[in-house]
């Protein structure tokens, strides 16, 4: 055995190369340079060459020496980057005929996120994301489009073994909370490289759960016979509110109204800006009340306060907290002739705009990681525990379950600041006297109305590989992720006294409520198999995988509902006048996998890859449950197979092709009948029985099935790789045309069968699309250097088939917006009910809108308008790169154009009159344009009934009067984003030349610093939404917590 | 493996129920959308309540602003033929074969009972291929005359049934409706075949003279009583709207009820309406109208308010605030009515009255007054002798008529209003008139050329003038997955058995 030490370095700077992969030629078992370049190795018994590579870098091939002083030399032609693909096995990128776009670790990292996805946003052509709101929520992962009614999910796989990504919290209407997905656990300082697997092609490995694309994620692993190496990561960042809704600042509080006299008033309870012009003038508002703070009449000598008749500027800005993120990352590694390993700890705090603590998050990440070699045997292992404790309010829709924040928030009027409220236990604005009835003080709800939750989890695994023969090696992987949750969550009691202020108004009780609800999910996925890479005769090369999957998981819920508290403020269970409702459930499913790739290469200019893989699930129909599926993908270099084109501009042009397919299960339990407890939901509120003693089971609803099939998506693609002016420029280029059919989903079914779903397969959605990435250095001398990067996708997507007849499919709806699927259009569409106009081709009045009695529009009790798709247009992202000596600053932008989405913020702003859109003829008596009114003998007239001021309010309440105009709560999806903002300093290394620190960088970071939005969408954020992180949450937002904006520093040392 | 991929089969829910549990659950159904959904849309229509002019929760009803897919149509359309209907066909298969008549009869008059509400709102309804499942996904409608001669072979094959059924040990309290009584189930079988039968009186006649003839009629509430003060156990309208909502004010009681029973002085309005804590005193001008306290001598107060004025700027809050007008009593424990025993008497008393048997009409009539009076604790007999407001005018068929139909108007509020929707749209009594309740020019005083008992126009109404309901719209969760739905007709045309 030969011991081999040495320094890789760069001959452009001198400087250490980093991370440059050592490898003995002809095997798979290496090393990775350390801080300092330098590496340290056991050669096996034959061995003489080592490969040295690394990105951009000219791959170095060297015989072996007991010492070794390597210079590598950056390649402006080739590069030969290694990317890990399916099953964990690395190839070299240039041998794929699929696209693999990979994201290091340092453009990952760079403005230090606290999830991995948020690192990758703006950096991927055809990788959409989008986080719901604050630290620590949910993010939305999409590649390539929608294609699925239920589930668009990606596949995440850590070091070759998939983890879950659960979204956790209730993603509803009502009461919604994010606790964030379980993609967002991984700590982004333990990634080494992040690769996206797009297509078919590259996922049908993976089989099921691959359908929506796999984001790969490896992870830094120590080096061998390197010293203690230790460094550190901290970031603290200040965070504030996004956006928040524009206001009209024209007209105060009050509902339009006359009092006797015939003059406007403003109604004191009011929770809108309807009433008179602002003028600035100190006026009374709220409730008159006594010395003792009891609701008193003003002719009976209550007091009212005294405020001016004025917009507030920067009210509900002013409401909102500056919150404090802190993200610190501490790694120590180290190695020895034949064992390397890391430990990281990671600490995420983060305290939310909210004021007070009541949005807080917490994460503390612990892993190790561990590789071993003993000769021909080589172990692996990567465990991580993450804990987080996190603390949100609820969003979305609230009522006698209790208040929810920020539908209440935006119900102030104009002139009513906010901070006037902040002591909720003042007389005037306690649950009593607060001055309106039909909204609850924001400051009392936050404080009161809570959720909290905790989760403890552990995933990893272990490898175990044995090189059998050269080129051939056995490895057998154990992966297991295991996640046990806790929340808790609660609304205080709050009962108007019996003479108070809300409650003469109607104010109605909330009993308060308490629930816990707790959640195990674990999975384990067990892999064998065999790798082989060899040369035939002189020119082929032929690398190939078979193996055996096993994949089991189960979930366990337990949930437990306390819904009238009996003493006020003590959660607990058994703190009520009634018992609890529990319910619990359980699950499990298991997949076992059969799969094979073969590789073969020719001169390593042509490349041609098939896989396939068979599956058997526990999900499908017994004697039905296997499913096989595939994928063929070929790419040629062609500066490499015609030497002569790199004499001309182009210094590098791959071509390639794919086809592949991938096979989904089902749900767990859709094929066998069932009878469940009677429990009715009612338009609000339930019937559940047991009632007075008698209890209840109801036949199902939906008709289970026992002849369903496997879901399957077929995707073609191609894609061109190109490189010219030795590197300065490239474009990457992919087509891709793919079909998803068979999807099983509970498919509605008209109720008079008996039941409102069927379990069955539907459907054919199709996507096509092009991905693009530009990238280059316009600009490089020795001291400056200037790199940009544009990436641009553009999805067309179809909902060719539905299932029998059905032509429209409802996905969800909030008040008369519908989001559906029409078939022969795009994905998820926007309608609302049509406004009537006149249809008779001969009248005078054809197009017009017809009116009725109250000068109002009148819609069709049956049709609809369709607004359009929630799929843009096409997305963009820009990354840019000045570099000076040891300054870089970078800046990463983000833009997507067209689609729609639906705000209930904008309904409730353009209901309460704090919406601009209100401001229309300045609330002057108006028409409604281009409009007839029906004679009840059956003609037209030219429309004389005007919208009053006194009525104009009616006019803007779209849901009750004007249902055509709910139209005006669709909004553009159009944002600009600037994503990221880092400005980075590596200090000189003389500056520590004395102490153990070796070098040492800060930074200046802005994350989601700015955003521009259509004039039409002055509302939120368009990413925002309370509906969880797939197909729902693509309708939008229904009042739910707005996003946020973060700048800071961040301070990095290597010991 | 093939034992080891095994396991799909749901461990959290049961395979298979006994046919008591399939029994509460479909009378459970049966009651729960017809008690909330159904009971509001009918008090709304028949004016015994009407929306709160500042709060808009069931304005579309009261303004009859309502679609194809419109939650009061689908809801009760999938209770019942996803809910109610699918176990109670379980209950006859089961009981069929196990031989429980009394389960066998009880599942078939609920299942007549469901259908016979269908048929009364949506007229055409999928009867005979409905139910089948994969087997018929798209079922067809059938016309509404084939379903009623369908529900009338059901309820005639119960009533055969009885003596088998009654040899059953009995249902006890898994019959929720009259705790395994046998002959109440008869009976109530045989007056929904009455009410069935009364849609088309020349047609049916001697049918009806038999059946009264013959008598055994329900004699007592055919309801459903298990409603607790708890949540999600207590009655449906009272769960949705007075422990769920933000805010408990939108039902407020109409006009239309409070004039009649005002002008009247029936004790009854204190089981419909809440007392005021406000209330108008009325000047000499306009201008001198005022809110004042209700003063002490006149307490209580009632005040109705006129249908469908949200949003109408001359009836908007602050000159008609929340405080002077009653809001509907409503309580947790209320129970949910299938038919009530005053129902049952009405109808003998309407059928006798066609027949043209003015004493027996009258006898008939009476009982009823008297049953819908107790009901709330109350006495008839005043009301009902002669020269009392209620008593019974025999002149005519149509003095009778309106005698009759007026008190089951009234005796339907708080326990059937739906019944009255119908009675509406099948007697035209109460008559629609064009008047509303309240002086539109002048709030605070009550409209001169209003008729007491009369319909009151919705003010706010979507419909053209003297337009009302007559129906519910095919529901859109239908047309949408089954091409044999019919064209939506409108909101207002007529059924085939509509005055």
């Amino acid at each position: 055995q030969t011991r081999v030490t040495g320094t890789v370095v760069s001959t452009d700077d001198g400087q250490p190369i980093i991370g440059a992969s050592v490898v003995v030629k002809g095997t798979s078992s290496g090393t990775i340079t350390d801080a300092d370049g330098k590496f340290a190795l056991t050669l096996p018994a034959n061995a003489k060459v080592l490969v040295f590579s690394y990105v951009g870098m000219k791959t170095v091939e060297l015989t072996a020496k007991s010492s070794m002083q390597v210079q590598m030399q950056s390649d402006s032609r080739q590069i030969s980057e290694v990317v890990v693909t399916a099953m964990g096995i690395s190839r070299s990128s240039k041998s794929l005929g699929y696209a693999a776009s990979t994201v290091k670790a340092d453009e990952l990292n760079r403005a230090t996120p606290v999830s991995v996805t948020n690192g990758l946003t703006g950096k991927v052509a055809g990788l959409n994301i989008s986080n719901s709101g604050g630290t620590g929520t949910s993010e939305k992962v999409i590649i390539r489009g929608f294609t699925s009614f239920n589930n668009n999910q990606p596949l995440y796989i850590v070091d070759g073994v998939p983890i879950q990504n659960s979204f956790m919290g209730s993603a509803t209407t009502n009461q919604a909370v994010d606790f964030g997905n379980q993609a967002g656990d991984i700590n982004p300082d333990d990634v080494a490289s992040v690769t996206v697997l797009k297509g078919a092609s590259a996922t049908a490995l993976y089989g099921s759960r691959a359908a929506n694309g796999v984001i790969l994620i490896t992870t830094k692993r120590g080096a061998t016979d390197s010293k203690l190496q230790v460094s550190y990561t901290g970031t603290a960042t200040v965070s504030n509110v996004l956006r928040v809704p524009q206001f009209e600042n024209m007209f105060g509080q009050g509902w339009p109204l006359l009092n006797q006299a015939g003059t406007y008033e403003p109604g004191l309870q009011e929770n809108g800006s309807w009433g008179p012009a602002l003028d600035g003038m100190m006026r009374t508002w709220g409730a008159p009340l006594n010395s003792q703070g009891i609701y008193t009449p003003v002719a009976s000598g209550g007091v009212q306060r005294v405020k001016p008749f004025g917009y507030v500027k920067n009210n509900l800005r002013d409401f909102y907290d500056n919150g404090l993120e802190l993200n610190n990352n501490i790694s120590i590694s180290a190695g020895n002739q034949n064992t390397s390993f890391v430990m990281t700890y990671n600490n995420v705090t983060s305290d939310g705009i909210l004021p007070t603590n009541v949005d807080k998050y917490s994460r503390n990440t612990f892993s190790v990681r561990g590789d071993a070699n003993f000769k021909k045997f080589h172990a692996k292992t990567d465990i991580s525990y993450v804990r987080k404790d996190i603390r949100n309010v609820r969003g979305g829709q609230g009522g006698a379950t209790g208040a929810t924040t920020f539908q209440d928030l935006i119900q102030t009027p104009v002139d009513v600041p906010y901070l006037s409220m902040k002591n909720f236990n003042d007389p005037y604005n306690n649950t009593d006297n607060f001055y309106t009835a039909y909204a609850q003080n924001p400051y009392w709800i936050i404080a009161n109305n809570q959720s909290v939750y905790q989760d403890d989890r552990v995933y990893g695994n272990v490898e175990l590989s044995y090189d059998v023969a050269s080129g051939l090696k056995a490895v057998g992987r154990l992966g297991g992720d295991f996640t046990n949750s806790r929340q808790r969550a609660w609304a205080a009691q709050m009962i108007p006294a019996s003479t108070s202020w809300v409650l003469l108004n109607g104010k109605s009780s909330v009993p308060g409520n308490y629930e816990e609800y707790n959640v195990n999910l674990n999975q384990l996925d067990a892999t064998f198999m065999l790798n082989a890479d060899y040369s035939l005769w002189k020119n082929f090369r032929v690398t190939g995988t078979a193996g055996w999957n096993l994949n089991q998981r189960g979930t366990y819920y337990i949930d437990a509902y306390q819904g009238s508290i009996d003493v006020p403020n003590w959660y607990n269970l058994s703190n009520g006048t009634a018992l609890p409702t529990t319910t619990s459930s359980r699950s499990n499913r298991r997949l076992v996998g059969l799969f094979a790739q073969g590789d073969i290469s020719y001169k390593d200019w042509a490349f041609l890859g098939i896989s396939a893989r068979n599956d058997w699930s526990s999900t499908l129909p017994k004697g039905k449950n296997s499913f096989f599926y595939g994928g063929v993908n070929g790419s040629v270099i062609l500066t490499d197979a015609i030497k002569s084109l790199q004499n001309t501009p182009i210094s590098y042009l791959k071509l390639r092709a794919g086809i592949g397919q991938t096979g989904n299960d089902a749900d767990v339990y859709l094929t066998n009948s069932k009878f469940v407890p009677t429990q009715i939901t009612l338009g609000f509120g339930n019937l559940y029985t047991p009632l007075n003693g008698v209890s209840g089971l109801t036949l199902s609803n939906t008709i289970y099935n026992q002849n369903l099939k496997p879901e399957i998506s077929t995707e073609v693609e191609f894609g061109m790789d190109l490189r010219m002016l030795q590197n300065r420029i490239g474009l990457d280029l992919a087509w891709y045309n793919k079909n998803t059919k068979n999807q099983i989903i509970q498919a509605n079914v008209a109720p008079e069968s008996a039941y409102v779903y069927k379990v069955r397969n539907v459907g054919l959605i199709n996507n096509q699309g092009i991905e693009a990435r530009l990238y280059g250095s316009p600009l490089k001398s020795k001291d400056f250097e200037w790199e940009v990067g544009v990436t641009f996708a553009k999805n067309w997507s179809k909902a060719k088939e539905l299932w029998d007849n059905v032509d429209r499919y409802l996905l969800t709806s909030a008040y008369d917006v519908y989001y559906v699927m029409l078939k022969g259009q795009a994905f998820g569409q926007f309608q609302v009910p049509k406004t009537l106009t006149v249809s008779d081709k001969t009248s005078p009045y054809y197009g017009k809108v017809i009116v009725n009695a109250n000068g109002l529009p009148q819609v069709s009790s049956t049709e609809f308008t369709t607004i359009g798709s929630s799929t843009p247009d096409f997305t963009m992202g820009f990354t840019s790169t000045w570099k000076y000596k040891t300054l870089t600053l970078s800046v990463v932008l983000d833009y997507r154009q067209g689609g729609y989405f639906y705000s209930n913020t904008a309904r409730m702003l353009d209901w309460n009159g704090n919406g601009t859109n209100t401001m229309f003829n300045a609330r002057q008596p108006f028409l409604v344009p281009n409009s007839v009114k029906q004679l009840s003998s059956g003609g037209y007239a030219e429309n004389d009934i005007p919208i009053m001021t006194t009525s104009v309010n009616n006019y803007w309440n779209y849901s009750t009067n004007n249902k055509g105009m709910e139209s005006n709560c669709v909004l553009p999806k159009t944002y600009v984003k600037l994503r990221e903002v880092t400005l980075t300093y590596a200090m000189p290394k003389k500056w520590f030349a004395k102490s153990p620190i070796k070098d040492a960088q800060i930074s200046l970071i802005g994350r989601n610093l700015l955003m521009w939005t259509p004039a039409k969408n002055n509302f939120v954020d368009p990413d925002q939404s309370n509906y969880g992180n797939d197909v729902l949450s693509n309708f939008g937002e229904f009042s739910s917590a707005p996003t946020v904006r973060n700048l800071g520093a961040s301070l990095k040392l290597n010991f | 493996c093939t034992n080891y991929l095994d396991i799909n089969s749901d461990p959290n829910y049961p395979a298979s129920a006994s046919t008591p549990l399939l029994l509460s659950s479909g009378t459970t159904w049966s009651a729960s959308i017809l008690g909330c959904d159904i009971q509001l849309v009918g008090a709304y229509w028949a004016q015994h309540y009407s929306q709160n002019n500042t709060s808009q929760q069931y304005n579309t009803i009261d303004q009859y602003n309502l679609s194809n897919s419109s939650t009061y149509f689908t809801r009760y359309w999938s209770s019942i033929y996803t809910g109610a209907l699918p176990d109670l066909k379980l209950v006859i298969s089961q009981s069929e074969a196990a031989g429980t008549w009394n389960y066998w009869m009880a599942a078939k008059v609920m299942t007549a009972f469901d259908f016979n509400m269908l048929v009364s709102l949506f007229e055409k309804i999928p009867f005979t291929d409905a139910l089948k499942g994969s087997d018929n996904l798209t079922p067809a409608y059938d016309e509404s005359k084939a379903v009623d001669a369908g529900i009338i072979a059901m309820l005639d094959a119960a009533i055969a049934k009885k003596t088998d059924a009654a040899a059953q040990v009995s249902m006890g309290s898994k019959d929720m409706v009259f705790a395994g009584n046998i002959t109440k189930w008869v009976q109530f079988a045989k007056t929904l075949k009455l009410k069935i039968l009364m849609r088309d009186f020349t047609t049916n006649q001697a049918a009806i003279q038999a059946l009264l003839t013959e008598g055994d009629l329900l004699a007592v509430d055919a309801k459903m009583t298990n409603f607790t003060d708890q949540e999600n156990k207590s009655n449906p309208l009272f769960e949705n709207d007075r422990r769920k909502l933000n805010t408990t004010t939108n039902i407020r009681v109409s006009a239309t009820l409070v004039q009649f029973l005002k002008a009247n002085n029936d004790p009854r309005i204190a089981a419909f309406a809440e007392p005021t804590s406000q209330m108008f005193q009325v000047g000499a001008t306009a201008a001198a109208d005022k809110i004042i306290d209700v003063p002490a001598d006149q307490k209580p107060y009632y005040r109705g308010l006129d249908q469908g004025t949200y949003g109408i700027t001359t009836f908007s809050s602050n000159v008609f605030p929340t405080s002077v007008h009653s809001r509907a009593v409503l309580a947790a424990t209320d129970p949910v009515y299938f038919m009530s025993a005053a129902e049952s008497y009405f109808l003998q008393a309407e059928a006798w009255a066609r027949i043209g048997d003015s004493g027996k009409a009258k006898t008939a009539y009476e009982t009823a007054v008297k049953a819908a009076f107790s009901r709330w604790g109350y006495d008839a007999t005043a009301f009902l002798a002669a020269g009392g407001a209620y008593a019974f005018n025999a002149t005519s068929t149509d003095s009778m008529l309106n005698c009759i139909l007026m008190q089951k108007w009234v005796s339907s509020a708080r326990t059937d209003s739906w019944n009255a929707f119908f009675d509406i749209c099948r007697t035209g009594i109460p008559a629609l008139g064009a008047q509303t309740v309240t002086d539109q020019s002048r709030i605070a005083v009550i409209n001169s050329s209003y008729v007491t008992g009369t319909l009151a126009p919705s003010v706010g109404s979507v419909l053209l003038a003297g337009q009302y309901p007559h129906r519910f719209l095919y529901p859109k969760t239908s047309s949408d997955y089954n091409p044999n739905t019919p064209t939506v007709l409108p909101l207002y045309q007529k059924m085939w058995w509509h005055k």
